[in-house]
């Protein structure tokens, strides 16, 4: 995991001596009164009062003295010497008399204590922050990657613009389907929470109160994020706030504390939804993925992913044949890989599924039928991947693919795919993680409960060319 | 896109192994809608989007475009609870189109499409699809179909305000009901109706007498939904009558019936704006500020329920105005007149005009309220014959003259 580095050691200790030299000040400043640790951040919400300056001196002294007393057992006059130089107030020369050494030797005593108990308060706040990490880190849907490729010039961008306290507040990260924009806001979300710089990190999937699981309007999709963001940060009372309220509650609690708010997948134009996120925002910070990039009018920063460099390509097209136990890939040389980067470009799930098909099929052959994709746009490449990995799909899985079309965007359980499938229990799983392993299955949901779905380039490969499915008019009246 | 635009013979065929898998989802939710309990209707709530989706492409195959409209029928009590009626009128639609052999599922597609099409307040719709639903019902010679079908139409033409009609029907169900027996669910609606219209007609004694007996049914067939909406229609009789005191007991009533059942925030809506207007009738401003304000307008606004988001945005206006909140009223007002001019209700827009007009009368623009009074008087006279419509009229020009005098 990411490590902290806002946050640094020689910084901390410097800080720790000015705050035991402001024991007795009221208030006093961001560096003598630790502002940047959680331990004290944390005391000062368990006090009543908190964010009064005698209050906030009291939580960071309460701090130091838990410092104190864990330092004590190990080096007992060095724990006095603190005591009696800063919670008593003593001179050099007074702590000297009472211990009967030179004054130097307390100054040298007192440096020693200094440096030993900003390593516990260091340790301390290391070991809240990782549990306050993990806590958050829960909070968010699990991530459906286990390494990441060519995006640590994106990711290195995008944490710098979400962690700096200005512009852009929000932020839209566009790309083609496939591209890798959720794992990267997974990613990036779970580097900047690290930092602490926000107050609280909130991922939604604003849920519409509709049939087919769209939004009528923009306006509906503003009211169901405000809604689940009163859910998130007030979750005993939201559902009796009135709309009204409820806006006005939202808004005055990312304007009075930073939050980071993580909306993905937001569909069709957002860029009247867009203009609405940028007056919540501030010290708040918004980051949405999006297909579609979003018009002028939004007020937003928008980053595009483009796709993966032949170097990050080599690298995902190794790790993920290593991972999904594709042995042919062992002997495979950089120009092999070269190869197959050339024909299908750098779309990370169009690579995937390519990479999946080399436990049965040549090279040769598979980059022959690619060269033919490769003449049309790229739908017509996209439709020749997926073909030839139909080709060599099993029976099974080839059963329950096709009923997939059947399942929503919201994905479904287990029981209903082999409703629809007409597998048994037996042939379910294998069936699953066949099409797992060829990426042409997603699980989403959490760890008591997965549901499973295909991606939309799957779901159009299916429907045109091997159920005929054709669209259907689902529009709602007005 | 294409299945609503190419003829079914245009379109390739959907390869067997799909079709097999779209005949076993149609089987298993025509199976899980046949549970229409709470609980049920709560668990289908959860998983609707792969309910929606089934039926959506059960009813694009020929091969399973009959049995689907099953399906979608009987997911009409989740549906017309959890207010999803927009999204499934086009679907009732092709499942109309869909059940060619079975007449009697026709009828029932028909009058449920109907029924959704009024919540959705397409009265000119709702009302030409009961009179196919009526021209069914005679073809086969059932007198219970022709019943329900009269019902449907006369609380159509009730929401229309064509009390005429809406008598007609009522009577006419009533008169069919004669010896028909396992017909008081009918019995209680078409009553309901006819006091209703009774109501709007300033006839509240034979209003109070016909839903008093709407009731009593009610709570025989032990329907506790159906029992709260009845409470509600009663409770208008009587807040109309000025009995305050037994309206609020109804409404305390069917308020309690429906908390009782988590699942019916449109319902709860519904009895919280009259809870609001009666509030309102006995000039108790907080309260009804406080009865309003616990609808969930976000909900109202998302589920697309224009008609109570616009009785609920109205109400709070004028409860802000009578507190002396002129400035803020007027937002709500405003907004009022837009959602009843989408909805199409003209009273209820001359209405929350007259409410606006006084909004701004109190923040000293006299000139602009004069003219929304101007334009609510004239829209009210096209309905001499409806009480409610007399009754704002006569206000409103009153107050239009009053400003005109002290302005002068």
């Amino acid at each position: 995991m990411t490590a902290f580095t806002l946050f640094s050691r020689e910084q901390l200790a410097k800080n720790i001596h000015k705050a035991l030299r402001a024991w007795r000040s009221i208030g006093g400043n961001p560096e003598d009164l630790l502002e940047s640790l959680q331990l004290v951040q944390t005391r000062r919400a368990a006090l009543a009062g908190g964010d009064s300056p005698s209050r906030k001196r009291l939580a960071t002294n309460a701090v130091l003295l838990e410092g104190i007393e864990t330092l004590e057992p190990h080096d007992q006059t060095g724990a006095q010497v603190l005591r009696l130089r800063f919670p008593e107030n003593d001179t050099i020369t007074a702590v000297a008399n009472k211990l009967n050494v030179s004054e130097h030797t307390v100054s040298r005593m007192q440096k020693a204590a200094i440096t030993q108990l900003s390593q516990i308060i260091y340790d301390r706040e290391m070991a809240l922050r990782e549990q306050r990490a993990q806590e958050w880190e829960a909070h968010l849907p699990p991530a459906e990657y286990t390494q990441l490729f060519g995006i640590s010039d994106a990711q290195a961008q995008l944490t710098a613009h979400l962690l700096a306290p200005k512009i852009p507040w929000v932020i839209a990260l566009v790309g083609l389907g496939g591209i890798g924009k959720t794992a990267l806001a997974d990613a990036v979300t779970r580097r900047v929470i690290r930092e602490f710089v926000f107050d609280k990190a909130i991922w939604l999937r604003a849920e519409p109160r509709t049939m087919n699981g769209r939004f009528l309007s923009y306006e509906h999709t503003y009211d169901a994020i405000i809604s689940e963001l009163a859910q998130k940060l007030f979750p005993q009372t939201a559902a009796s706030l009135p709309p009204d309220q409820r806006l006005v509650q939202v808004r005055q609690a990312l304007k009075v504390r930073p939050h980071l708010i993580v909306i993905d997948n937001l569909e069709t134009d957002a860029s009247h939804l867009l203009a609405h996120l940028n007056d919540l925002a501030d010290p708040s910070k918004f980051l949405l993925t999006s297909r579609a990039r979003p018009g002028k009018q939004a007020r937003t920063f928008n980053f595009s992913l483009n796709e993966l460099s032949l170097s990050d390509a080599l690298s995902l097209i190794r790790h993920h044949a290593q991972e999904i136990g594709i042995t042919a890939m062992t002997g495979a040389n950089d120009d092999d890989i070269t190869a197959i980067y050339n024909a299908v470009g750098g779309n990370p799930l169009a690579l995937k599924l390519v990479v999946s098909q080399l436990d049965v099929l040549p090279l040769p052959q598979i980059l022959a039928d690619l060269e033919q994709g490769r003449q049309g746009p790229i739908e017509d490449l996209y439709k020749h991947i997926y073909w030839q990995t139909w080709q060599i799909l099993s029976r099974e899985a080839r059963d329950l693919l096709q009923a997939m079309p059947l399942v929503s965007e919201s994905g479904a359980q287990p029981d209903y795919l082999q409703t629809i499938s007409g597998l048994s229990a037996g042939q379910l799983w294998p069936a699953i993680q066949e099409l797992r392993r060829r990426s042409l299955l997603e699980v989403r949901g959490t760890l008591q409960e997965k549901q499973y779905g295909i991606h939309r380039l799957t779901e159009t490969f299916l429907r045109t060319e091997i159920i005929h499915l054709p669209e259907i008019n689902g529009d709602d009246e007005p | 896109m294409i299945a609503a635009q190419l003829p079914v013979a245009q379109l390739p065929a959907a390869s067997p192994r799909f079709v097999q898998s779209t005949r076993a989802a149609v089987a298993y939710w025509r199976q899980r809608t046949q549970e229409t309990n709470d609980n049920a209707i709560r668990r289908l709530d959860i998983e609707r989007q792969n309910l929606f989706q089934a039926v959506q492409i059960g009813l694009a195959l020929p091969q399973t475009g009959e049995d689907t409209a099953v399906v979608a029928l009987q997911a009409f009590d989740l549906i017309e609870r959890r207010g999803y009626w927009g999204e499934w009128i086009p679907v009732l639609k092709k499942a109309v189109a869909c059940a060619r052999e079975s007449l009697p599922l026709r009828f029932d597609l028909l009058s449920r499409l109907g029924q959704l099409q009024r919540f959705a307040q397409k009265l000119p719709a709702a009302i030409e699809t009961h009179h196919k639903a009526e021209t069914l019902a005679r073809q086969l010679g059932d007198k219970r179909i022709l019943v329900i079908a009269y019902c449907d139409l006369g609380e159509d033409y009730l929401r229309h305000h064509d009390y005429d009609a809406a008598e007609e029907y009522g009577r006419a169900a009533l008169t069919e009901l004669d010896g028909l027996e396992d017909m008081a669910y009918w019995k209680a609606h078409a009553l309901s109706t006819l006091g209703t219209k009774a109501r709007h007609r300033g006839n509240l004694a034979a209003a109070e007498e016909m839903l008093s007996q709407a009731v009593a049914i009610r709570r025989e067939l032990n329907q506790p939904l159906l029992l709260a909406r009845t409470l509600n229609n009663f409770a208008l009789v009587l807040q109309t009558a000025n009995k305050f005191d037994q309206a609020l007991q109804c409404y305390e009533e069917a308020s309690e019936l429906l908390t009782a059942a988590p699942y019916y925030e449109l319902d709860k809506a519904i009895i919280q704006i009259n809870l609001g207007a009666l509030y309102s009738r006995r000039e108790q401003w907080d309260k009804t500020e406080a009865a309003l304000r616990q609808i969930n307008l976000a909900c109202l606004g998302q589920s697309n329920k224009l008609y109570l988001e616009a009785a609920a945005t109205q109400s709070l206006g004028n409860a802000l105005l009578k507190q002396g909140q002129a400035k803020e009223a007027s937002v709500y007002v405003q907004r009022a007149v837009a959602l009843w001019q989408i909805v199409d209700e003209k009273i209820e827009v001359a209405n929350s005009l007259g409410t606006w007009g006084e909004a701004l009368a109190a923040q000293g623009q006299a000139t602009e309220a004069i003219s929304l009074y101007q334009r609510a008087t004239a829209s009210l006279k096209n309905y001499p014959d409806d009480a409610r419509a007399q009754s704002l009229l006569a206000e409103f020009k009153l107050k239009r003259q009053q400003l005109i005098t002290q302005n002068e």
